[in-house]
């Protein structure tokens, strides 16, 4: 997985050199740590363990404030950037350095989504947590040196990393906690699994980075091979303006509401 | 019976559920995701809406979204190929983003929404929008006029609606929109295209069209009412990152860089005077397409939807206009408001079923309370019980707005609106001269061209402002801007904006009791029964939707107080 970070490093480079690749990646943060947020307040309320919903809530708390504070140099950004595209692109979605939507198969912690704390269980839910902590602490420390040229972002990953190294720190006493009272094969295996799922996921996103660049090349190729005479003659007809012909009105309709429409 | 309406992809996406054709619940994505004018699909607002009518996903007889994926497909090939080479860049992308996710929509609904495929249905973009005003309007039969950004083809179009019955009359078709005619200007302005457009609206007040004869070159309107754009000035028909091309500097002089100072008042009101002369010509277009609708359309009721819509002194403008008796706007009538209108739709065109519900306010979405896995960080501590009963709850409101305080109030269900609207707002007494200083300072952090809109009761709307008759349903929705009277001018000249007008958001005492009680009371303690009324949020997020975000919100800004329901957070 260093091989992979490694090799993905420039691509950090550039978003950081990058102001709307910046403010997007801030966004996408800022959106993960939220979800993240609900995600551990909800585990919070079905841990047995007095201490660890404490640390789980606060935990929680650290996250919305993340988001908050994500959001908010994010807004700050925006102002300030000199172009203003509308929306991310596809392919520049999957550069971002979290999952972006909810729809993809990856969670707000960057596992797969069957890491679920009622379906796993404590120990593996904990175990997720301490790799996923583990990694983005790693991972602010580094984006903490890149943004040297931008001290406000800088500053957020800084006060970010503290409460970071708090998460790794007692997710990580947790788990030595439940070796000694000897259920150290079960955290084995959920450490095992834990950094097993986070790999993959690594492995996936590495994979829809290079399929996009290229399928880009690809859909690049198209255009100026097999779309070139269409696009010759369409350019010959313009478009117009003026009125265009009323549709018919089936038209406004898919078949199935037009033959609910003949039902009803 | 349940229908979900959904929108997405496009300005702004939403959910709206359908109960036996009655709208019970309602919520944009932005709310949510708090990503201004979030167009991605709007599950997180599907959910709401399940949650808040306390059914499961299998309980919904159909999904409705609100164009067709492939037409909208067709569309962007068309028009990529219509200007190739210059294509190739946005092309790859463009092709990318459909392939990737949007040509599956059907599949991802049905996955996502955890609804049968068969129970997805689709319905055309301009007809989604103008249902979401014909179907709400209350009208038996009215013209309907959509100007929009795009839809499949069409961008502008025209409606003749009749009891369930939805019949187009004419349309002029992308890449020729008066949607994306002000989204460009807005980038060429250095404003975010889409999410600022509304802000050229505001900015136009302050300048003079001297630029008139440059916007008759770059939107031509044909003796036929219809009209075209000067495609060799812009770009959006292929590139929506980078709208307009070195023709319209060319035309227009250099653009304004994001961030740079913005030329509105003193000597140089040069960016202003390009938002009044877009202004000027949009105006001029629309009273073309006015007279192409009431020729067609033997009608005295207009209903208005599309981007445009949302516009407050274009909507004077048609209202002043003189060929309609009555004009309707839907509140949300941007793209996320359209969900709304494919689920009516499908309820009355598709399934026939007759009307009954009329469209008389907005709060539709989730009433304020902590989400799942927040905390509401100890707010019972932090705060004081106040009166619930609505006369109660106004005299301590007016109190409070008497003594110059800012007051944000979080109550009942939140509106459905891209313009708040007394449920999730903070007000201030427009009697108090410094008060707008003190929002934008405490608070807004506004553009100072921008004005504020001003809440005052139905019947004071009457003896106070200038309100064109056939506009009085628009000042419901902060959607119409009128004049104040002299008396009022005389008594408040600060509450007019620099070319004479105000927005008003009259309070219905039906739907809005309380605020509508704060306003009475207010009056009595400061002789106007006026309130400035805008958003409850800082600049650049969206409004509040939870305890937690409100409370963040009071945290990190200078509101006097906090009201949410019947308690008080105070400083």
């Amino acid at each position: 997985m260093d091989h992979v970070a490694s090799a993905t490093r420039p691509i950090r480079h550039e978003i950081w050199g990058d102001p709307w690749r910046k403010l997007r990646t801030l966004e996408s943060f800022a959106r993960t740590e939220a979800d993240g947020g609900r995600d551990i307040a909800a585990a919070a309320t079905i841990v047995s363990d007095a201490d660890l919903r404490q640390h789980l809530l606060r935990h929680a708390q650290d996250e919305v404030r993340h988001a908050e504070m994500f959001h908010r140099r994010a807004t700050e950004l925006r102002s300030t950037v000199a172009s203003n595209p509308v929306v991310a692109t596809e392919s520049e979605r999957m550069h971002d350095l979290s999952r972006g939507r909810p729809t993809s198969e990856v969670d707000s912690h960057g596992f797969l989504k069957f890491g679920l704390i009622d379906e796993l269980g404590e120990v593996a839910y904990v175990a997720m947590l301490h790799v996923a902590e583990k990694k983005a602490a790693a991972l602010f420390a580094q984006f903490e040196r890149q943004t040297a040229d931008d001290p406000a972002t800088q500053a957020l990953f800084t006060a970010i990393l503290k409460d970071e190294k708090y998460h790794v720190a007692y997710t990580g006493r947790c788990l030595e906690l439940w070796r000694k009272s000897g259920r150290s094969a079960e955290v084995e295996q959920a450490m095992r699994l834990a950094k097993g799922s986070r790999i993959l996921a690594t492995w996936r996103r590495a994979g829809m980075r290079a399929a996009a660049a290229f399928g880009r090349v690809v859909l690049r190729l198209l255009y100026f091979t097999l779309l070139a005479p269409f696009g010759w003659m369409a350019r010959r007809k313009p478009l117009a303006g003026g009125w265009s012909v009323p549709p018919t009105r089936s038209g406004a309709m898919s078949d199935r509401l037009m033959a609910l429409r003949q039902q009803s | 019976m349940f229908l979900l309406g959904v929108s997405a992809f496009g300005d702004s996406s939403g959910a709206c559920l359908l109960a036996d054709g009655v709208p019970v619940a309602a919520a944009m994505e932005e709310r949510f995701t708090r990503i201004k004018g979030d167009a991605g699909l709007p599950l997180r607002a599907v959910r709401a809406c399940l949650r808040q009518a306390s059914i499961e996903p299998q309980q919904l007889e159909h999904a409705i979204f609100y164009e067709k994926p492939l037409r909208r497909f067709e569309r962007t090939f068309i028009t990529q190929l219509a200007n190739f080479p210059r294509s190739s860049g946005p092309f790859a992308e463009h092709l990318f983003h459909w392939l990737g996710e949007r040509l599956w929509l059907k599949g991802q609904l049905s996955t996502e929404l955890g609804v049968a495929l068969d129970k997805i249905l689709f319905t055309e973009h301009q007809v989604a929008h103008a249902s979401s005003a014909f179907f709400a309007s209350g009208f038996d039969e009215a013209a309907v006029l959509c100007v929009d950004g795009a839809g499949e083809w069409d961008s502008t179009a025209l409606f003749h609606g009749r009891g369930l019955q939805l019949d187009a009359v004419g349309g002029v078709r992308f890449p020729h929109s008066l949607g994306w005619l002000v989204s460009s200007v807005a980038q060429f302005l250095g404003f975010i295209p889409g999410t600022d457009d509304h802000k050229l609206g505001e900015l136009a007040r302050h300048g003079t069209p001297k630029f008139q004869s440059q916007f008759e070159q770059l939107l031509i309107i044909h003796a036929d009412g219809s009209y075209s754009i000067d495609q060799n000035a812009f770009r959006f028909a292929f590139d929506v990152q980078r709208t307009f091309t070195p023709a319209l500097e060319a035309a227009l002089g250099p653009r304004r860089v994001p961030g740079a100072s913005l030329r509105a008042s003193g000597a140089d009101t040069r960016d202003a005077d390009i938002a009044a002369s877009l202004f000027q010509r949009l105006g001029q277009a629309l009273d073309g397409l006015l007279e192409t609708l009431r020729r067609k359309v033997p009608s005295r009721n207009l209903c208005l939807a599309g981007s445009l819509a949302s516009d407050p002194w274009l909507n004077a403008h048609i209202a002043n206009h003189g060929a309609f008796e009555r004009v309707f706007v839907a509140p949300a009538s941007r793209d996320a408001g359209a969900a709304l209108g494919a689920a009516l739709y499908a309820w009355h065109t598709g399934l026939g079923k007759p009307r009954g519900w009329c469209q008389r306010h907005a709060f539709f979405g989730e009433s304020i309370r902590p989400q799942e896995g927040e905390s509401g960080s100890g707010a019972d501590q932090r705060s004081k019980q106040i009166p619930s009963d609505a006369s109660a709850w106004g005299m301590h409101v007016a109190d409070r707005l008497a003594r110059g305080q800012l007051v944000g109030i979080a109550r009942g269900a939140a509106e459905f609106s891209s313009r708040s609207l007394g449920h999730r707002s903070v007000l201030a007494s427009a009697a108090d001269q410094g008060a707008k200083r003190k929002l934008n300072e405490s608070l807004k952090r506004r553009e100072d061209f921008r004005p504020m809109a001003i809440a005052v009761t139905e019947d004071a709307a009457q003896r106070l402002f200038e309100i064109p008759a056939a506009g009085r349903a628009l000042t419901r929705y902060k959607l119409l801007a009128v004049r104040p009277l002299p008396a009022l001018l005389k008594r408040a000249p600060h509450l007019s904006n620099i070319d004479g007008t105000c927005v008003i958001q009259c309070v219905d005492s039906e739907h809005d009791t309380h605020l509508d009680c704060c306003l009475r009371e207010l009056e009595a303690r400061t002789g106007l029964p006026l309130a400035y009324c805008v958003s409850l949020n800082a600049r650049g997020d969206t409004t509040v939707r939870t305890l937690d975000d409100a409370l963040r919100l009071f945290d990190r800004c200078k509101l006097d107080a906090l009201i949410i329901e019947d308690r008080v957070y105070e400083r």
